[in-house]
């Protein structure tokens, strides 16, 4: 039927046999695969340090309006530093909701 | 057999149509693929029995690699949200070269950790992210956030499946499985967005991506936003801001082909590359490898979907038996890069443009020389009747060969579309070259950019009109009902056997 070489048989029948030893390993890894939790994930990649971020940083997110990030600026040269997370709440602009949404992108240090 | 590529393509395939339905478990098919691999080994001096279990092998091989794709990680994303969830909060790298298009964004992320009910999670797979507002979170008033390839993300949003809607015989939900995608991740006003620096895993495709944003810069000074749209289209493979109307009207003109990166497209670039390659002296043997590399550097610019991956392989194994001097088989070459195609993702067999690529090079390849061989041989050999015969036969086999599948995909038959390909084939070099030339002359000598872009400008204006004016005629084409795909499946045995009998009677006359 082929009229294969004994050399194009061999090369063929070796990338068969590697392409089914990867399928194998690959099904056996995923199948075997476990979730490892808690991954230790560092503050500053998930978190803005809101007594030293910039009107830069505070835009460079989705989440806030360049007149609410001027309020924040605004509240924290007024008072200083932020002392409390819950602090947000007193800035105009940020009710119980928004800071639902925000509370996780910020860290006071 | 004389091409045994395509014998074990055809039974690769017909592995991974058969059982893709099928519940039998993946080893099952290990189990028969080791079997008859383990025999051809036995009995490779044989040649009928090897062949025999070479092809089952093969059947079984492409039902496992499907089987083992549609198995996901106990840590894939997909498995920890199976349907829909409210926000969440996630880490990535961008895999591909994002999407604008006006203030929406989109583009693929390899999510690496995922935060469920306040534990981070190490986790794997692909979601299909959409910000719905660039301008919304960006660094400077009115300027959109930036967002490249490599860039490593964290992101809150919501996750949900996509919708199944359909149309015609298109589903969103499949299309993006077939990709690997299970979910999306939508970013509206209010979610995170925080680039946590670049993680550049392959950097010849970031490369290939700064370039392929340097010509859509030339591009975009130069042309209007019209012309942008299709000449972005047709060298870059960007379609997201091609006009719906320009493709309806290709559509039923039957030449959509020249907007997706194909073979013409391939052919004319390898010419430029090898044609500036002899002016600046490089040799042989060099201009062919370095064509071969420029050709790869310019699938991955496009973005590596199957039309440009099989031109990209055809052209590679056509230059590679120059390289060799040796005779090149193009049906094998068609079927390596079908079976190069679907062993990296045996979904795209399922793909429109991965059957409308395949199908159409095969029946140009075999068709063609027999419709042109129905003219006198004395027509043929006049060259402007010879060249208008050959074009029209390369038309027609496409055509014939497309047919069912166009009325079963787009619900569309046009007649118009053998004289339209006539016509725009061979100009499409011309768009093609000019295009080119505007994009790479714009990137070195930008002085000179207007000047081309004004022509490109034109040609494109004629390529558009000349389509309009062509579906304007009546009976250019005809808006069918939905037609089952037992009837595609009829008409090419049909057409098979109508072939072969033709064949045979041809054999009986001139013994």
């Amino acid at each position: 039927m082929f009229n294969l070489t004994p050399e194009e048989r061999r090369v063929i029948l070796f990338l068969m046999s590697v392409a089914l030893l990867g399928l194998g390993i690959n099904f056996t890894s995923k199948v075997n695969s476990r979730i490892k939790k808690f991954v230790r994930v560092d503050n500053y990649i998930t978190k803005i340090n809101i007594n030293q971020a910039s009107l830069q940083d505070l835009l460079g997110t989705q989440a806030i309006s360049p007149k609410l990030a001027k309020n924040i600026l605004a509240y924290r040269n007024r008072k200083g530093a932020f002392r409390d997370i819950e602090e947000l709440k007193e800035i105009k602009g940020i009710g119980d909701y928004r800071y639902e949404k925000l509370k996780d992108l910020f860290v006071v240090e | 057999m004389r091409y045994p590529l395509v014998g074990l393509c055809l039974v690769f395939s017909l592995g991974i149509i058969t059982l893709a339905e099928t519940k039998i478990p993946l080893f099952v098919f290990c189990l028969l693929t080791f079997l008859f691999l383990t025999f051809s080994i036995i009995f490779i001096k044989q040649s009928t029995k090897f062949s025999i279990l070479l092809l089952g092998a093969v059947f079984f091989l492409g039902a496992t690699l499907l089987r083992n794709s549609q198995i996901l990680s106990n840590c894939h994303i997909a498995k920890l949200i199976p349907y829909k969830s409210d926000s969440v909060y996630l880490i990535g790298v961008i895999d591909n070269d994002p999407a604008y298009r006006g203030k929406k964004v989109s583009f693929i992320i390899k999510v690496e950790e995922l935060k469920i009910n306040e534990n981070w999670i190490k986790t794997s797979g692909e979601v299909l992210v959409k910000v719905f507002s660039a301008e919304g979170g960006s660094a400077l008033p009115g300027k959109k956030n930036d967002f490249t390839y490599g860039d490593r993300l964290f992101l809150s949003g919501n996750l949900y499946r996509p919708f199944s809607f359909s149309k015609g015989e298109f589903n969103y939900r499949n299309y993006l499985k077939h990709q690997g995608i299970y979910l999306i991740l939508s970013l509206k006003k209010g979610s995170i967005v925080k680039q946590l620096g670049k993680n550049i895993s392959n950097p010849i495709k970031f490369f290939a991506f700064q370039m392929r944003h340097k010509m859509k810069g030339v591009i975009v000074k130069n042309l209007s936003p019209f012309s942008t749209g299709i000449l972005n289209a047709i060298i870059l493979g960007e379609r997201q801001n091609l006009p719906a109307y320009v493709r309806d009207i290709l559509v039923k003109a039957g030449t959509v082909h020249i907007i997706a990166i194909s073979g013409l497209h391939l052919g004319i670039v390898a010419f430029i590359i090898l044609l500036t390659l002899k002016i600046i002296k490089i040799p042989r043997r060099p201009r062919y490898i370095l064509t071969i590399l420029l050709l790869i550097f310019y699938c991955l610019l496009t973005g590596a979907n199957a039309p440009v991956v099989r031109s990209t392989v055809m052209a590679m194994t056509l230059l590679f038996s120059y390289f060799l001097k040796r005779e090149v088989n193009i049906y094998n070459s068609l079927s390596l890069a079908a079976l190069i195609i679907l062993a990296a993702n045996p979904w795209q067999l399922f793909e429109i443009s991965f059957q409308l690529s395949f199908l159409s090079v095969f029946f140009i390849v075999w068709l063609a020389p027999k419709i042109k061989s129905l003219f006198p041989e004395k027509l043929n050999k006049i060259p402007w009747i010879g060249f208008l015969i050959s074009v029209f036969s390369v038309s027609f086999a496409a055509w014939l060969g497309l047919l069912p599948l166009i009325a079963y995909y787009f619900r569309v038959l046009s007649p118009i579309t053998i004289i339209a390909n006539m016509i725009i084939v061979p100009y499409m070099t011309i768009i093609v070259a000019s295009g080119f030339t505007l994009a790479l002359i714009g990137m070195l000598f930008s002085p000179l950019a207007p000047i081309l872009g004004a022509s490109c400008e034109l040609f494109i204006i004629i390529l558009f009109k000349i389509n309009s004016l062509l579906i304007a005629i009546p009976g250019a084409y005809f808006e069918l009902p939905r037609i089952s795909f037992i009837y595609v499946l009829l008409y090419y045995a049909l057409f098979i056997l109508f072939f072969n009998f033709f064949n045979n009677l041809a054999a009986n006359h001139h013994p």
